[in-house]
């Protein structure tokens, strides 16, 4: 008895000791603030709540150039847009501010095609408006900025798209 | 005859608060074991092990933490004959052997991983504090109780050993205290700490009620003033 006695005396002072040295190294390293994972969020990039950050976007183009590069490469600039002159410092970091400011708006509207008309004449449709979700927002980088804002799908853009449905009717709609 | 009805009255009131006491700790400490149990599969992917996956890659740790609830499986258990009346009286011998277990569990395998442990608790430093006191003060009362009886100090030994188990049984309170605080609405991290700290200092405060309930006539008897 007095053996398991001395053991465990002994048990507690070596794990006390194990404990303290172990805390000691994670306080100095920093390490025992965040521990638990719940201390840490973590946003992955397809995330609803990563779409509602247009500030902290995934992996921003390191340079302006190279940015421009990479979108003449992928064809979806044309070259007169580049025409201008780069932009000062501070209206650059206007441009970042305004796009920063941006927040998404959560109604987007986007207008589907109506069914293919049948073989028999009927009445014309109604084009159908169906609401967007702000994670289907797609990020694209604004010109001239390092900041990324999502590109709002307007009315005009949707219509000058799909020439099938008026744009006059759809701005009454 | 007047008094007579009175002492079966307050027999049968003092069993109801006994029934009251026991059927609620008892339903909870087993199903606190029935939930403990699938741990043993030690497959990390339970969200307790998944929110503290950063400390289960350190092997003391780990190892340190399945010793620990397998401790605690054991003194919740084997603590729930112990203070049985009917069975110190007809079956000394469980009570004996229950006794000893729990006692080596507690000194050799719950208190030394626990306050290894606690050294990495949840919550602030006044919560990893709060653990680091439970696993001194679960060991000082176990050893003090097991010192006493080797003594024969049997009033003594149950003392000591009701405040064992009532840091033993913070392991079910904190529990219960977490659930009803959680359904109130209360943030996961205050909720933690504040079940913490009711669920210690709450059944300390109700394990000194006992004592003090229990060694009232003794007091009395050593001192007629009082």
């Amino acid at each position: 008895m007095n053996t398991m006695l001395n053991i465990s005396l002994l048990l507690m002072a070596a794990m006390g000791t194990a404990g303290a040295i172990d805390f000691v190294k994670m306080f100095r390293s920093g390490e025992i603030e965040n521990i638990y994972t719940h201390e840490e969020p973590i946003i992955e990039q397809d995330d609803v709540l990563y779409a509602e950050m247009p500030d902290a976007p995934p992996a921003p183009p390191k340079t302006i150039i190279e940015t421009i590069k990479n979108r003449i490469a992928e064809n979806e600039f044309e070259l007169e847009k580049f025409s201008r002159a780069p932009l000062e410092f501070e209206e650059e970091l206007y441009l970042q501010e305004e796009a920063a400011s941006e927040v998404p708006e959560e109604v987007l509207t986007e207008v589907a095609l109506p069914p293919t008309p049948p073989a028999a004449p009927i009445a014309p449709t109604k084009p159908k408006v169906v609401k967007k979700e702000v994670s289907e927002i797609e990020f694209e980088p604004k010109i001239f900025s390092r900041a990324y804002i999502p590109r709002k799908v307007t009315y005009d853009t949707v219509f000058t798209e799909l020439p099938v449905v008026d744009s006059a009717s759809a701005w009454n709609y | 005859m007047s008094n007579t009805r009175l002492l079966t009255f307050r027999q049968a009131l003092w069993f109801s608060a006994e029934l009251l006491f026991w059927v609620p700790v008892t339903l909870l400490s087993l199903l606190l074991v029935y939930n403990t149990l699938p741990y043993f599969s030690f497959n990390p992917q339970f969200e307790f092990i998944q929110e503290r996956i950063k400390l289960f890659v350190n092997p003391v740790w780990k190892v340190s933490f399945y010793i620990h609830i397998a401790a605690g499986v054991f003194c919740i258990t084997t603590a729930l004959t112990q203070f049985s009346s009917y069975i110190l009286r007809k079956r000394k011998a469980i009570h004996v052997y229950a006794g000893k277990m729990y006692v080596f569990v507690v000194l050799v395998l719950g208190a030394p991983t626990g306050f290894y442990m606690a050294f990495f608790a949840k919550g602030g430093y006044w919560e990893k504090a709060c653990f680091l006191f439970m696993a001194i003060f679960w060991f000082m009362t176990t050893y003090k109780g097991l010192t006493t009886i080797r003594n024969k100090n049997v009033l003594a030994h149950s003392i000591w050993m009701i405040r064992s188990y009532s840091m033993a049984l913070t392991a079910v309170t904190f529990r219960v205290y977490h659930l009803l605080f959680y359904y109130s609405g209360m943030d996961h991290l205050d909720n933690y700490a504040i079940s913490l700290w009711i669920s210690v200092l709450g059944n300390m405060l109700v394990a000194e009620l006992i004592i003090f309930r229990k060694t009232k006539h003794y007091i009395t008897s050593l001192n007629p003033l009082l």
